[in-house]
């Protein structure tokens, strides 16, 4: 927690931090309350006062975003969409930093046979290409929301270990970890109470290199075609308006959901820079 | 009473593949050779010596942070490694140390008052977090941090160096152990601050009944804060006996060296100056005979071939051939 309003702190000191954070928690408000006030369904047809389907209709009061091919309300899919982005993003991203983190840190603490087993095991996944690995998952298996966030996981936390553990290596020989080891501290002690509480700022910009790795990823498996056809997400949206060959006629259609990945997507690197430039505890004190 | 009884740390060093083939012994870095001194408690003991003569093995090997090779540690009757393997942390509880470097051996991440408290909570001590709390601040104000509550929130980085090893002293005080190994504390302070934690260490210790064991290579700090003196040659205590004696009555050449390398602030005052060359040799290949024989002024065909026993009586004992031949000749301390 007391992380948690450091982290907030430390990044709402730089300009860019701030703006990026009010970016951020708009869409993470509109994740939670979105479909709530999402005026029609995500996969709801909506037709005009004669009973007509509204095929691409550009934007109006009734419908701000317009509507698609098949007569659905572009903002509501928007809505719902902003759901699956933050959903697959943060879950995806926590999912990573807690293997990578505990990985990592048991890897660069113990060292010799551990260390090779472990990293051994990092570099196999290391050797995986991303998204082929990723996609060709979901083809074996469930087309499931769940199944991408668990396959995404798996494949991103190898980084997040290989760099906590150099920086572990480097902090298990400083003389604090030897002065906490005879006070009679044990080895969990140590990785966890010494060592870990300094390796968080690394942990925290991974958390959000992470974070917008998956939401990209989640839009280019929607935009490829093999997303949970269930779940509408920002990357199925454009798909869509592909598959129907209407990306020229309705601009509207396809910028929406473009920009919105955009948005939140530098929104959180700028975050993770922000917070990059202060991790110090020195440099917190000073401002 | 604390007893160090023939305490030794050999390092072995990688071997290539040709010298596994041939089934060579592995070469055996000796780092503490075979080291004996006992420490009452209410008493510093001091270890003197160059850099790499073996003394901060000792403290590591002291206070747990390595295994000896052989020898042991006594508390009384405890055998220290027998009580390390039974129950790490009533070991611990038991040794603590001071380091060298107060700015690397405190936690950046933490605030002085958790500093003090995680010995507590390392050793699973099932207190209430104001018990502890009480405790860290009553270690803090004997670390001569008061009023405490000035200092329990604050980082290390907020700290000066001397009030830093103080935190340090009080981490280590925390846990009231029997013994305290204060490994060069004051050598990376400011002059004006190195006498204020002397001070410090030297009340804690007759008022606490610690037993120290002060870690230095610098013979002036050692002389005003030690009661016993070792002084160390590679892996060896060469010299050891009441501080005031070995000091204003060197019976081993290194010892006299090692003196005359003393500077004073005093410009008139010179000392008679032992000639000793060359560098400490390298442990992997330690000299036969009296380890000190190539550096030695006044070694004699003897010292290569024989090492030397410990010479001496009532406490001060030197391993010199030539120790205490002729009369003690007194030297006047400026």
């Amino acid at each position: 927690m007391r992380t948690f309003l450091t982290f907030i702190n430390v990044t709402w000191k730089s300009t860019g931090g701030r703006i990026s954070l009010c970016i951020f928690g708009l869409c993470l408000i509109l994740a939670v309350i979105g479909p709530m006030i999402a005026p029609f369904g995500p996969s709801e047809r909506c037709y005009d006062a004669a009973g007509k389907l509204l095929r691409l209709t550009p934007p109006s009061w009734e419908h701000p975003l317009g509507t698609t091919v098949m007569g659905r309300d572009v903002l509501s899919q928007m809505l719902w969409g902003a759901r699956t982005a933050m959903l697959v993003g943060l879950l995806t991203a926590l999912g990573t930093v807690v293997i990578g983190l505990n990985f990592g840190l048991i890897a660069g603490y113990f060292g010799g046979r551990i260390d090779a087993i472990l990293m051994r095991i990092t570099d196999i996944l290391l050797g995986l290409p991303f998204l082929p690995f990723i996609i060709v998952l979901l083809a074996l298996t469930d087309r499931n929301i769940w199944t991408i966030i668990l396959a995404m996981t798996f494949v991103m936390w190898r980084s997040t270990a290989r760099i906590v553990r150099a920086e572990v290596m480097s902090l298990r020989e400083r003389q604090f970890v030897a002065a906490a080891r005879t006070t009679g501290a044990s080895d969990a002690d140590i990785l966890y109470r010494e060592i870990a509480p300094n390796i968080m700022p690394l942990a925290v910009t991974s958390i959000t290199f992470a974070l917008a790795w998956a939401i990209i990823t989640e839009a280019s498996i929607g935009f490829l075609g093999f997303g949970d056809p269930d779940v509408v997400s920002w990357g199925s949206i454009i798909y869509d308006a592909y598959a129907s060959q209407a990306m020229y006629r309705a601009p509207w259609w396809v910028v929406p959901p473009g920009i919105a990945i955009m948005v939140l997507v530098t929104s959180v690197y700028f975050i993770g820079r922000a917070y990059e430039e202060v991790i110090n505890p020195r440099l917190q004190e000073r401002s | 009473m604390i007893k160090v009884d023939n305490l030794a740390k050999y390092f072995y060093l990688g071997q290539s593949f040709s010298e596994k083939i041939r089934r060579q012994e592995p070469k055996a870095l000796r780092a503490v050779d075979g080291v004996n001194f006992t420490v009452e408690a209410g008493q510093v003991m001091g270890l003197v010596g160059e850099s790499g003569c073996g003394k901060s093995t000792i403290a590591r090997l002291l206070v747990g942070l390595e295994t000896p090779t052989s020898g042991d540690v006594y508390f009384g009757a405890d055998s220290a490694q027998s009580l390390k393997q039974r129950d790490r942390r009533a070991f611990h509880r038991r040794v603590q140390m001071v380091f060298q470097d107060p700015y690397g051996s405190l936690n950046p991440q933490q605030r002085i008052g958790e500093i003090v408290t995680r010995p507590l909570i390392y050793q699973r001590n099932k207190m209430t977090d104001s018990e502890m709390r009480t405790l860290a601040v009553t270690a803090l104000q004997e670390a001569g941090l008061s009023p405490a509550s000035d200092y329990l929130d604050k980082f290390p980085h907020q700290l000066s160096g001397g009030q830093r090893q103080r935190v340090c002293i009080a981490r280590a005080t925390v846990l009231e152990p029997e013994m305290l190994i204060a490994d060069e504390p004051i050598s990376m302070l400011d002059v004006s601050i190195k006498w204020g934690i002397i001070q410090l260490l030297k009340r804690l210790v007759r008022e606490r009944r610690l037993a120290m064991v002060y870690i230095t290579h610098d013979l002036s700090s050692a002389g005003s804060i030690c009661d016993q003196l070792a002084v160390m040659y590679l892996g060896n205590i060469v010299e050891s006996g009441p501080a005031q004696q070995v000091i204003h009555s060197p019976q081993h050449p290194y010892t006299k060296a090692l003196l005359a390398s003393t500077p004073s602030i005093d410009p008139a005052f010179t000392r008679e100056t032992a000639q000793i060359t060359g560098a400490i040799p390298n442990p992997l290949n330690v000299p036969k005979g009296c380890r000190f024989h190539p550096r030695c002024p006044i070694a004699q065909p003897v010292c290569a071939t024989q090492s030397p026993d410990d010479r001496g009586a009532e406490g001060h004992y030197a391993a010199c051939h030539f120790a205490f031949d002729s009369q003690p000749k007194t030297e006047e301390l400026a």
